[in-house]
């Protein structure tokens, strides 16, 4: 009862009294967590059954990378590498029986954003591929107008370059030109297939451009799947991942200034 | 950024720099004081975009090899909860992605982890509504502390009735107002995972909650949990801070940026607004200490132009 009254009593003198006060930060900092703070081990405890299952299932070495690949812009072996698994595979799915689609021009484009950190030099475990791919993205089949892939090629200029393959081009001030698909120049009037993530087919990364597509089949092929079969296949071939440099966009712009 | 990080580690432990030394950076507020003590002093202990970092990242040679850890971390917010009385525990969104523990699990050990934690409140990031906002809203049912968003409009979708627009907590005498600003989803969520929600404009519809938390709810402090980023072309953490009223504090997220000093930018009533994030992963845990005087509020001294 002493209490309520006491608490009453403040709530009425907080009110009336009409006093300043100040804030102020009296000090910050970012405190690094590092081995010199031991875990908690209930904590631990919690975490562990969750995390035994997954190791069984992520410690598993699908192939062995020689030289350590990034995803950057405009191009990289990291988003090449997975680009070209899009296009092979999509092509593949184009063909494939029942879908009712005509062979098309096609070429392939991953985000750089969309592949989370580099592939390392050395073991690949099914772990790393979850590292570079960690969403559920699934391969998307865009059909597109010429002139809308020739706007697709500029939103791509815009932002530096992104993972491409079956096209090149070059970034120029005004965007993009020497457009080339399937070793051919881009036409206005043709038809195209754009394999892309369903992130990208849906406007995702601000590919809006995607908005205009004549027809979009989202297969239920999840790019991290895709990217492990991949390694594997090499692997039971004994071959190694193929490290691609070359410059499949080439950025003009510091060129020209 | 990433150069002043590496200097950060090279001198092993972390930074404690202090503003402006003893004469502070002060942020006036409005009139409501405290009884029993001169001073009171609220602890604040934040992340963002912790992105499922449960264990500590691989040794892998990377950059941050071995640090961060939700277990580690814990034994840090505990030893600090000791220390002092009034601590909050916040978090700035993208709780979700980047390590197999989501792909598996869904974001639920995330979230029940957080819980343990005794986290006080979270908002939403992007990364949130990767499996779809279904998902996120089945997920929510694992995270004992509150999703706080005042700029989406949920009411047509599975999160209806699920975030709160604001939250007040009390900490002795004290009153914090939090509000949670959430990016726009446009171009940057898959439009079918986010289907049915609304985005509103952070800087109006966040004051307008800010003065709310201030005028009505009589909260001594007021901060915004925001998933906007730092220095954007958007709106992000910097213009909403030049560009409201009534909100104190800023612990952002999205960008990733470990800010070895947290910016301040003037708002509109000539106060300072201190913005602060804690880079990602877990790799650290922020903290920024405040202390509640009685009397004249003092000037700062140093403001972030915002061009």
């Amino acid at each position: 009862m002493f209490r309520l009254y006491t608490s009453l009593l403040l709530l009425l003198l907080a009110v009336s009294c009409r006093q300043n006060y100040s804030h102020s930060i009296s000090s910050h900092e970012l405190i690094a967590i590092d081995t010199t703070i031991l875990d908690d081990t209930a904590v631990n405890t919690f975490i562990a059954p969750y995390r035994d299952t997954l190791e069984q299932k992520m410690h598993r070495i699908i192939g062995f990378n020689q030289k350590t690949m990034s995803s950057d812009r405009p191009n990289s072996p990291l988003s090449s590498m997975v680009a070209d698994i899009m296009l092979a595979e999509g092509r593949k799915f184009i063909d494939s029986a029942d879908i009712d689609a005509e062979p098309r021009p096609s070429l392939a484009i991953v985000n750089v954003r969309g592949l989370r950190t580099s592939l390392n030099a050395g073991d690949i475990s099914i772990r790393d591929v979850f590292e570079i791919m960690p969403f559920e993205n699934v391969l998307t089949a865009v059909l597109m107008k010429g002139e809308d892939v020739d706007s697709l090629f500029r939103h791509i200029a815009t932002i530096g370059g992104d993972g491409l393959a079956g096209a090149s081009f070059t970034i120029t001030r005004r965007g993009a030109k020497n457009i080339m698909i399937d070793d051919q120049p881009l036409d206005s009037d043709q038809m195209y297939h754009v394999f892309v993530p369903d992130y990208l087919a849906d406007g995702g990364d601000s590919y809006f451009v995607f908005g205009k597509a004549v027809e979009k089949i989202y297969t239920r092929l999840k790019l991290r799947d895709l990217i492990i079969q991949h390694i594997e296949k090499l692997t039971k071939q004994g071959k190694q991942i193929t490290f691609d440099g070359q410059a499949r966009i080439v950025d003009a712009r510091k060129a020209a200034k | 950024m990433i150069l002043m990080i590496n200097r950060m580690q090279n001198r092993r432990n972390f930074i404690k720099t202090i503003i402006g030394g003893s004469a502070l950076a002060a942020l006036p507020a409005s009139a409501y004081t405290f009884w029993g003590r001169e001073t009171q002093k609220l602890v604040i202990l934040h992340t963002n975009d912790t992105h499922s970092r449960i264990d500590p990242i691989p040794n892998d040679g990377s950059q941050y090899a071995g640090m961060g850890g939700v277990a580690r971390r814990m034994t840090l917010i505990d030893k600090i909860r000791r220390e002092h009385e009034h601590v909050l525990l916040l978090d700035s969104g993208d709780i979700f992605q980047g390590t197999p523990y989501f792909n598996f699990y869904d974001g639920k050990l995330e979230l029940q982890l957080m819980t343990r934690m005794k986290y006080d409140a979270s908002t939403l990031g992007n990364h949130e509504f990767d499996n779809g906002i279904d998902n996120l809203s089945h997920q929510l049912q694992y995270a004992g502390f509150p999703f706080i968003n005042t700029n989406y409009d949920v009411s047509e979708t599975a999160l209806n009735g699920k975030l709160k627009r604001s939250h007040i907590i009390q900490k002795g005498n004290l009153r914090i107002g939090l509000i949670g600003l959430g990016i726009n989803p446009k171009g940057l969520i898959a439009d079918s995972n986010y289907k049915g929600m609304l985005y509103n404009a952070p800087v109006q519809t966040g004051d307008l909650e800010a003065k709310m938390l201030k005028e009505k709810e009589h909260c001594h402090l007021v901060i915004a949990l925001s998933h906007l980023g730092l220095k954007m072309d958007a709106i992000d953490d910097l213009k909403v801070a030049a560009q409201t009223r009534h909100i104190d504090l800023i612990i952002g997220g999205h960008t990733h940026t470990f800010m070895e000093t947290p910016e301040m930018v003037t708002n509109l009533n000539g106060n300072p607004v201190v913005i602060q994030q804690a880079g990602t992963a877990g790799i650290c845990l922020g903290r920024l200490d405040v202390v509640f005087e009685q009397g004249e509020a003092k000037t700062t001294s140093r403001i972030y132009e915002v061009k």
